[in-house]
């Protein structure tokens, strides 16, 4: 129950950044999505130190195991396009399919050759894996 | 009001819990809670005649949910920091190409199967994890809901994608196997990536943080090029 309870305490502290990043971006006139200023500033404070690691980490964990839940609304959502189910439907899924392919053989390839291009050589422990 | 949020709230939470028992018994992509409960939620509120509208505004609170999702990843990122230091380069060039590669495959070809303005526009943060995504989805103009469900299909495309790349484009290194589920797959990317190893799961992490703040960028540096382009 107590782990709960700070668990819960801890997604506070998470939502309090949220909300200044919220209020943030909307003073200031930032295109950037609030929820990334957040975000931003989180990263700092743990930098920083003003924000030690286990006063989040709790409940970062819960937010990340039900994240899923978050998303159920906003994929209900799909509902309002009922064009989806027909042909255009279809050709979204060829753009989505295909670009999904495209962007990871990029991502990858570029990876792979930088690496072999000289990244220094760090004695990972995972080498053989 | 109140009652309405809490019943919406309610109902949104039972068909989670139920779409979570259900991929217990059947594991595989068809049935994740992810695709089977918003599914029920669609034919409850068909069924009962309930607009979308409504519902949404019952169920806001899961969007600022989606905001604390969003700052928790601060915390992966903290945690991995000295790796994405030491592997700035691969994850940098790699990255913006990448992200790049997204926009631009999105946009025109969404443009070319004559998909429309509000679709190419939505299509443009689909790389990159939802809750973000839809937050930029709704500062360039695009339409949040669409965007989500390009994310959901992009992610559930990358994880489809993944093994058969791996093996054909012979990728050795753990992180730029993580770089590119991370990249092609998101959240979903992150756990298959974290399967195969500890140093693979922190780079998706990576990918899928570094991934969004370069996609945030590209986007309003294209945006004027694709909004002229598309003759607004």
């Amino acid at each position: 129950m107590k782990s709960w309870l700070s668990a819960l305490l801890q997604i506070l502290l998470l939502f309090v950044f949220a909300w200044v990043g919220k209020w943030l971006s909307a003073t200031l006139q930032l295109h950037i999505p609030g929820s990334l200023i957040g975000m931003a500033l989180l990263f700092i404070c743990l930098q920083l130190g003003w924000i030690r690691l286990h006063w989040v980490e709790a409940g970062a964990a819960l937010v990340f195991s039900q994240m899923i839940l978050f998303f159920v609304p906003a994929i209900a959502g799909i509902m309002q396009y009922p064009w989806l189910l027909g042909i255009k439907g279809l050709l979204v899924l060829i753009v989505v399919v295909s670009g999904a392919a495209l962007v990871m053989i990029s991502t990858g390839v570029v990876a792979e050759r930088v690496f072999k291009l000289g990244e220094v050589k760090r004695r990972d422990s995972v080498e053989n894996m | 009001m109140i009652l309405w949020k809490i019943c919406s709230l309610l109902v949104t939470v039972l068909f989670f819990v139920l779409a979570k028992k259900l991929s217990r018994k059947r594991p595989g992509l068809l049935f994740s809670p992810a695709i089977v409960a918003p599914l029920g939620i669609m034919l409850l509120l068909i069924v009962t005649g309930t607009p979308f509208q409504k519902y949404q505004e019952g169920t806001n609170f899961m969007n600022e949910m989606l905001g604390v999702v969003t700052v928790a990843f601060a915390i992966p990122l903290y945690r991995n920091w000295a790796i994405l230091v030491s592997h700035w380069r691969m994850i940098v060039s790699s990255l913006a190409v990448g992200t790049l590669i997204a926009i631009l495959a999105g946009v025109s070809t969404s443009m070319l199967l004559g998909l429309g303005k509000e679709a190419a526009i939505s299509v443009i943060p689909r790389s990159i994890t939802l809750p973000i995504a839809v937050g930029l989805s709704e500062s360039i103009g695009g339409i949040p809901s669409m965007t989500a469900l390009f994310v959901m299909l992009t992610s559930f495309a990358g994880v489809f994608w993944g093994p058969t790349l791996i093996k054909h484009l012979k990728l050795r290194h753990p992180v730029s196997i993580g770089l590119m589920y991370g990249m092609g797959a998101h959240v979903l990317g992150m756990a298959k990536a974290l399967e195969l190893g500890e140093l693979e799961g922190s780079s998706a992490t990576l990918a899928v943080i570094t991934g969004a703040v370069m996609t945030v960028v590209w986007a309003f540096i294209l945006l004027p090029v694709i909004l002229s382009w598309m003759g607004v």
